[in-house]
């Protein structure tokens, strides 16, 4: 083999400036990000015509269904969007849809963005809660109660990320310091040997963001109602009482030394 | 980077050529090397998490007042692609969601948008399985680039081919190889949504593909499109530093998920010591990640880390 190569020294010559060919090197880089601001023009470089699109967008979105009196976001171990939103879908179940139901509870990762104060069009709700998610009922037991009230513990203890808090409705928790003090469903105490009916929605349902309490939980009701409709119905429903929105902390969930 | 491996490579030719030829032979090889001495430069644009934001944000958003948009990104995009001959435009993933526009198009003009930016390549989000398999199935006819899902297994679903594992863009003499890692779906979408997905091991995955398009496929440069997230208070839970640190044959990672704005790359040490790259571009079009690697066939080889930026604000938080 040795003596082989030997007697085709050029042949080895190609082979090597070949292999030379495929092993490009990064030698250096440079690295910075661009802000996409309004120094950029919105003119649509590509050939795509986006006109119809925004035609048909403005339409549906543009309109103005109400206006709200303060800015609402949400919050931690409490905010007000959460509390509005948790109120208004509880009521919706009850008074509504005449489904028989003790409280609400919801994500804040859900709300994807705040709801400002002032004029509120349709595609602002569409913002703040851009996914097709159907209000459903479910009935949990004592066990399963208990591990949803440590579930708001644990998520009402932290408050710097974007996902801490659970907003509710129609429940009021006591937190001294780490520990549970003081449970209301509705106006009585909470009571480990009833069973409760929660208005949820399907993708919490399901366990979306970890809350495994709703997996093996009996289902009542598919209310075949999107929350995000039932959001704009009640928005639409107090215009037409000449209602703005408004909503406020109340001390549902309290944390405390 | 890559800098022993070269070297390396060098010296066992010369050692061969060195040990049967004349010097001659020797420094004719050295005069064609010098003469044959080029660089290539690659511009590597992209971003994540747009999340349907097709137009800036509204002017009284409190965030983001008036910022970002696709269409805005696209007007960047045509900027840089008339000053730099070889442009390379990728997405991380989380196309879907966030605006009316997806609302009522179902991704329709995301897709269509980002195929007249011309996108190279995008990987899958979690987000963007929000209409389901079918979802997704019903908005490709509308993508002219590829989907790149290296650890999500289709096989068992009405997705099954209409992804690819890896893909190699090759821009003058360079070959830049492409794989995509997506987030476990469990927990996070509702299996309605995903069906009879598979998830496979995002460090074992990338280690296969980034080996294969290395090595086997002799790539410059190895590219991972992550949806994992960059990093998490949860050390166990898989992120880009993670990925980064269990993993070889990566060059870079572009990274989506956690909306992390970065203000430039940042250098992470991957499973043998070598350097590797991280980047992320915030969300909702905010931001156009950019990196301008420089390859070159001449001896002195030195990674030249050239920090300057022109921010005034320090951008870098979740």
């Amino acid at each position: 083999m040795k003596n082989n190569l030997n007697t085709n020294p050029l042949l080895l010559l190609i082979i090597t400036l070949l292999s030379c060919n495929s092993t490009n090197k990064v030698t250096s880089y440079n690295s910075s990000n661009h802000l996409i601001d309004k120094n950029l023009s919105t003119v649509n470089y590509s050939e795509l015509d986006l006109s119809d699109y925004r035609l048909e967008m403005s339409n549906q979105m543009n309109e103005i269904i109400n206006v709200s009196a303060i800015e609402m976001e949400t919050g931690s171990p409490e905010g007000v969007l959460g509390n509005f939103i948790c109120d208004l879908s509880l009521f919706t179940c009850i008074s509504i849809l005449d489904i028989p139901s003790d409280f609400c509870i919801l994500n804040n990762g859900g709300f994807r963005t705040s709801l400002p104060k002032g004029r509120v069009s349709k595609g602002k709700i569409f913002e703040i809660m851009p996914f097709d998610n159907e209000l459903v009922v479910l009935e949990l037991n004592g066990e399963q109660m208990i591990d949803l009230i440590n579930y708001i513990k644990e998520k009402s203890l932290i408050n710097h990320s974007r996902k801490a808090g659970v907003p509710v409705s129609g429940i009021r928790i006591s937190i001294v310091g780490n520990e549970i003090s003081r449970v209301f469903i509705g106006i009585e105490e909470f009571d480990t040997t009833k069973t409760y009916k929660v208005v949820t929605t399907d993708y919490l349902a399901k366990g979306g963001d970890n809350m495994t309490f709703f997996k093996n939980a009996k289902k009542i009701s598919s209310t075949g109602l999107l929350l995000r409709d039932a959001i704009i119905n009640y928005i639409e429903n107090l215009s037409n009482q000449n209602i703005k929105l408004n909503a406020q902390l109340d001390g549902r969930i309290r944390v405390s030394e | 980077m890559g800098e022993l491996e070269y070297q390396n490579r060098r010296n066992f030719i010369f050692k061969i050529v060195g040990g049967f030829t004349a010097l001659l032979t020797l420094s004719s090889f050295r005069l064609l090397k010098q003469k044959k001495t080029k660089t290539t430069k690659i511009t590597i644009l992209h971003t994540n998490d747009m999340h349907s934001h097709i137009d800036p944000f509204d002017v009284n958003d409190k965030n983001h007042p008036n910022k970002g948009g696709m269409v805005r990104v696209a007007s960047l995009v045509n900027e840089i692609r008339k000053k730099e001959e070889y442009v390379i435009l990728l997405d991380a993933g989380d196309i879907f969601q966030g605006t009316p526009y997806f609302n009522i198009f179902k991704g329709e003009v995301e897709y269509k948008l980002m195929s007249a930016m011309q996108y190279d390549a995008s990987t899958l989000g979690n987000h963007d399985f929000d209409n389901g398999l079918e979802g997704i199935k019903n908005m490709l006819p509308y993508a002219k680039f590829p989907f790149v899902c290296s650890n999500y297994d289709f096989s068992a679903t009405i997705l099954n081919n209409q992804t690819i594992k890896y893909k190699i863009i090759k821009k003058g003499n360079i070959k830049v190889g492409i794989f995509g890692i997506g987030i476990k779906l469990e927990g996070l979408v509702t299996k309605d949504l995903y069906h009879q997905t598979k998830y496979l091991d995002p460090y074992v995955t990338a280690n296969h593909y980034a080996k294969l398009l290395k090595e086997k496929e002799k790539c410059s440069i190895v590219i991972c499109l992550s949806h994992l997230g960059y990093n998490y208070e949860e050390a166990e839970k898989a992120s880009d530093i993670n990925l980064a640190e269990k993993t070889k044959n990566i060059d870079l990672i572009i990274g989506g998920h956690t909306h992390t704005f970065l203000e430039q790359a940042v250098v992470h040490k991957n499973l043998i010591g070598k350097e590797i790259l991280i980047n992320q571009a915030g969300w909702g079009a905010l931001n156009l990640g950019r990196l301008d690697f420089y390859f070159t066939k001449k001896n002195s080889q030195r990674i030249d880390l050239d920090a300057s930026t022109n921010y005034t604000k320090n951008y870098a938080k979740i």
